[in-house]
């Protein structure tokens, strides 16, 4: 076994449990216990536990029910309201770098939600690809229909704006009172994040262990 | 092997306090060590692991993480009163289970 396997076990396995919500200091805990056990043994990671995605899942499981399936991880409103915040950030400050006032319409804003939720449906098909563990030509499908997906997304929100038209019009505003509600959300946005992953973070157990990711 | 896997899964839990109950505490490496010396082969750490921290987190064992000596340090567990009590309840029920097992298969066998 070479550190550059064991890095990339580690990396694999930190993603799979925070794929399946398993709180920060847990998956601190888990990946001493499995430098632990190489470093002494001298095993293959994959060998002694299984392969990241197999161990988190038992993981996952040992933990019961406070822990998630790996799509429930997309469809809490944190992550949801991250990626509102984000998108309709964007979308303003766009519009408003384009033109002297934004018009916001019916249409428009149907077009955003339609965004968000293919959006969601993409990152459920990550998620899936990320931790499936059945088999490589299952992920590799998984992995295609999510990037097929992302590429679709615009142009089908786009589809669904039109449809919807642009008639009524709901607000115009102009370019400064957009900009400054485009930084009211981006900002919103960073400190959702910044937040989430602050409480979250992953600590090493060990005394005066070497640290962990 | 295979098997034998699965007849320990259904023990195991037992078996981790049992060990314990004899030594005290000890750490991950070790207890598979025990159980393989025991004629209990094929558990690996990780199904030992993900174990030991269910029991630690019913109370059944406590953990504790030590400085190793020159290497990365080691994650003890030690049996709890709470995990006595249940080794000393539910150890004679699977003694009885599997020693009714033993007499059907070996009425099986010699029939």
């Amino acid at each position: 076994m070479t550190a550059e396997s064991s890095t990339k076990y580690r990396d694999e396995l930190v993603f799979a449990l925070r794929m399946r919500e398993v709180p920060g200091d847990r998956i601190g805990d888990v990946l001493a216990e499995v430098d632990s056990y190489v470093a002494e043994t001298g095993q293959d990671p994959v060998e002694a536990f299984g392969t990241p995605g197999e161990y988190a899942a038992r993981v996952a499981e040992e933990l019961g029910a406070s822990v998630g399936y790996p799509r429930r991880a997309v469809l809490r409103p944190g992550v949801l309201l991250v990626a509102a915040l984000a998108l309709c950030g964007a979308e303003l400050l766009v519009s408003a770098a384009a033109a002297s006032e934004v018009v916001l319409t019916t249409g428009g804003i149907v077009g955003v939600v339609a965004l968000l939720a293919l959006l969601a449906v993409v990152l459920l098909l990550v998620m899936r690809a990320a931790t499936e563990t059945h088999g490589t030509a299952r992920r590799l499908w998984l992995w295609l229909g999510s990037l097929a997906m992302l590429v679709l997304a615009p142009f089908a929100a786009n589809a669904v704006e039109r449809l919807v038209g642009a008639e009524p019009v709901l607000l115009t505003m102009p370019r400064w009172s957009a900009l400054t509600l485009a930084a009211v959300f981006l900002l919103a946005m960073v400190v959702l994040l910044v937040r989430g992953i602050r409480g979250n973070r992953i600590v090493d157990p060990r005394p005066g262990g070497p640290g962990l990711p | 092997m295979e098997r034998q896997t699965q007849w320990l899964r259904g023990v195991l839990d037992l078996a981790v306090l049992a060990l314990l109950a004899e030594s005290g505490e000890d750490y991950g490496y070790t207890l598979v060590r025990r159980l393989d010396e025991a004629g209990l082969p094929g558990m690996k750490p990780g199904t030992l692991y993900p174990l030991l921290n269910r029991l630690d987190s019913e109370g059944l064992v406590r953990s504790e993480w030590r400085a190793g000596s020159g290497g990365p340090g080691r994650k003890f567990f030690l049996l709890t009163e709470r995990g006595r009590a249940v080794l000393a309840e539910q150890g004679p029920l699977w003694t009885e289970f599997a020693r009714n097992a033993t007499a059907v298969l070996e009425r099986g066998m010699s029939a």
